[in-house]
């Protein structure tokens, strides 16, 4: 089964062993859960979408259509399934902040397991980053997110999200510039 | 290179611009500062992603995915079954098992109608009136002789009155009704065991002579008729 393509094992686990599936879900669920992590911003949160997503891909094999990428369309069930608990958590009215702009934010908690090491400056600064790729709009911080947690290159974020090449680089380009614009603005505080 | 090109920055930020495109940038750097502190300050929004990236998931292991394989197969069958199912809920073995139960007894009910109907068909036949099987011939043995003797001339009168009188209890016996023979017609379509002249002829257990008139001819009967008697009285008064 290793040296089965993506394309291969989905057909196979769809004709006449499911739990071929399984090999799908070792070879892509460290970048799914990153991209999940990248979205959402909390390891649990994260936890969950990822295995949401890939409960559902599985209920979905039916469905998938051999002219897109195994890992296109399991990007999009991820990103569907990490909006998804985003709404939901926005229904909850979780905790939120005002930036200068009016615009609403989610404060991101800072990950429980960072490493003891860090000083807090270094702490600080890493939950400034959580927090202003938080803020980004979702098409922008998609397109972070896959390259930075998932390190998909240009064409894949391209063929995942079924975008032009120059509207993946120019969004990675802009998001890029609104993350420069919100570090400066939020100078880290060493207490 | 043109210095609007943010595309170039983000593509050589990213390293994935061509070796000849990696070339003309640099040299563009190398020649527009406005260009080269953009390069600089989006290099930096990205490491701070990539640090991020580096020391907030980098050691967070990765979860175990679990499929319950058993519940969500329905997945791979067929859309209608899973509609099926999705539409009865948790309550598809049990309807399924209703709806056979119910073809059964609506198969059973119908064989039972349908042998009744048979059954009733059958008993519309009016119940045989055990009638005596009565021979519609009569039954006299004898077959009157032809010979011409005086002896036999008397047995023959003596016959005839015999068979006067077994013809009066012919007609004054019940006669079988149109039912009854119907029914001994349909429950014994066999012939009736009348036994042929010709064969009762040549029988040698028991010779029963039956009269047979067309055999009979006037001359040979010998005889006392009624109308010999008037014959005689008519001559006498003269």
């Amino acid at each position: 089964m290793i040296d089965l393509t993506d394309e291969q094992i989905v057909e196979l686990a769809t004709q006449d062993d499911p739990e071929a599936f399984g090999e799908i879900i070792r070879r892509w669920d460290r970048k799914i859960f990153g991209l999940c992590f990248g979205m959402l911003g909390r390891e649990d949160d994260a936890r969950d979408a990822t295995q949401e997503a890939f409960i559902a891909a599985y209920r979905n094999l039916k469905n998938f259509r051999g002219e897109a990428k195994v890992s296109s369309w399991l990007h999009r069930i991820a990103v569907n399934q990490c909006l998804t608990i985003k709404r939901r958590q926005k229904s909850r009215a979780e905790d939120f902040i005002d930036d200068e702009n009016g615009e609403e934010e989610r404060t991101f908690v800072a990950s429980p397991l960072l490493s003891p090491s860090l000083t807090t400056e270094q702490a600080e600064r890493l939950r400034l980053v959580r927090q202003a790729v938080g803020a980004l709009p979702t098409d922008l911080r998609q397109v972070i997110v896959m390259k930075e947690f998932e390190e998909m290159t240009f064409q894949e974020i391209s063929e995942t999200l079924e975008l032009p090449l120059s509207t993946v680089k120019s969004r990675l380009y802009t998001a890029l510039k609104q993350l420069k614009m919100r570090l400066e603005r939020t100078p880290v505080e060493v207490v | 290179m043109d210095c609007g090109s943010g595309e170039s920055i983000v593509a050589y930020i990213y390293d994935e611009a061509t070796p000849s495109e990696r070339r003309n940038f640099e040299a563009h750097l190398l020649e527009c500062a406005e260009c080269t502190d953009e390069f600089a300050e989006l290099s930096n929004a990205r490491f701070s992603v990539f640090e991020w990236q580096k020391e907030a998931f980098a050691e967070i292991p990765t979860p175990e995915i679990v499929i319950p394989y058993e519940k969500t197969r329905s997945g791979s069958e067929s859309g209608f079954w899973e509609a099926v199912k999705a539409y009865l809920g948790g309550f598809a073995v049990p309807a399924l098992a209703a709806a056979i139960l119910l073809a059964a007894g609506i198969g059973f009910i119908a064989i039972v109608l349908t042998r009744g109907d048979q059954q009733l068909a059958a008993n519309t036949v009016e119940p045989v009136v055990n009638v005596p099987q009565i021979a519609v011939q009569p039954s006299i043995t004898e077959v009157p002789q032809v010979a011409n003797r005086p002896e036999v001339a008397s047995e023959q009168r003596t016959n005839s009155v015999e068979r006067e009188e077994k013809n009066k209890e012919i007609e004054t016996s019940p006669r079988p009704s149109r039912v009854a023979t119907q029914a001994k017609a349909i429950k014994s379509p066999t012939p009736k065991p009348v036994v042929a002249r010709s064969e009762n002829r040549n029988t040698q257990e028991t010779p029963r002579k039956k009269p047979v008139l067309s055999d009979f001819e006037e001359s040979d009967d010998k005889s006392l008729r009624l109308t010999d008697l008037f014959d005689d009285i008519g001559a006498g008064g003269r």
